[in-house]
């Protein structure tokens, strides 16, 4: 069991930190503000819970869940929130997206 | 029990590649919010090096400084934000 517990926290960890630097390279790599808010708000968001997750799988004490949980769920509520803002307001901004994205609006 | 510390260390190390790579990006640009997205990011790395610092430390109290900086990034991005929104790039 205890084995168990820290082969899956080790499998979170390491596919949380692999998710992690995988919204960093998008954040390199794609062409404008608007698909960076893309990449920043999906794989960091799903990193992090991974990691925190693994964390709290391998502390194990009620401090350690509760404190996991909450940070978890913060994140939930506050990622996706802040990069629509953000990206509305680079819109609002006049921000030009890249010319192979914007077919769409003409 | 062996493979515990190693792996979170690595994860500790590829949060610092990532937050590398997002300075980059702050540095680079070229817009205001690329360099407010790249902050965010910067942000979470930084959640996520914690909770691997806290296994290395075996302490759960340092989870706390995972849920202020949650926090503070979403603040510090929403205000930032609603300036770009305001007053434009």
């Amino acid at each position: 069991m205890e084995t168990a517990i820290t082969i899956l926290a080790i499998i979170l960890a390491a596919g949380g930190g692999l998710l992690t630097l995988i919204a960093a390279v998008g954040l390199i790599r794609l062409p404008d503000a608007y698909l960076r808010c893309h990449a920043a708000g999906k794989a960091a968001t799903l990193g992090v819970i991974f990691i925190l997750a693994a964390a709290a799988l391998m502390l194990g004490s009620i401090g350690a869940w509760s404190r996991s949980f909450l940070a978890a769920a913060l994140l939930i509520a506050t990622v996706p929130v802040a990069t629509q803002l953000l990206a509305r307001g680079a819109a609002a901004a006049d921000i030009a997206p890249d010319p192979e994205t914007a077919d769409y609006t003409d | 029990m062996p493979l515990i510390h190693p792996t979170f260390s690595i994860v500790a190390v590829l949060m610092l590649v990532a937050m590398v790579l997002a300075a980059w990006r702050l540095v680079v640009g070229p817009s205001q919010a690329d360099r407010i997205i790249a902050l965010d990011v910067m942000a979470m790395s930084m959640v996520a090096a914690v909770g691997g610092l806290a296994v290395i430390e075996e302490d759960a109290e340092l989870l706390d400084v995972a849920v202020a900086t949650a926090l503070v990034a979403f603040i510090s991005t929403t205000a930032v934000a609603w300036y770009l929104q305001k007053r434009g790039a």
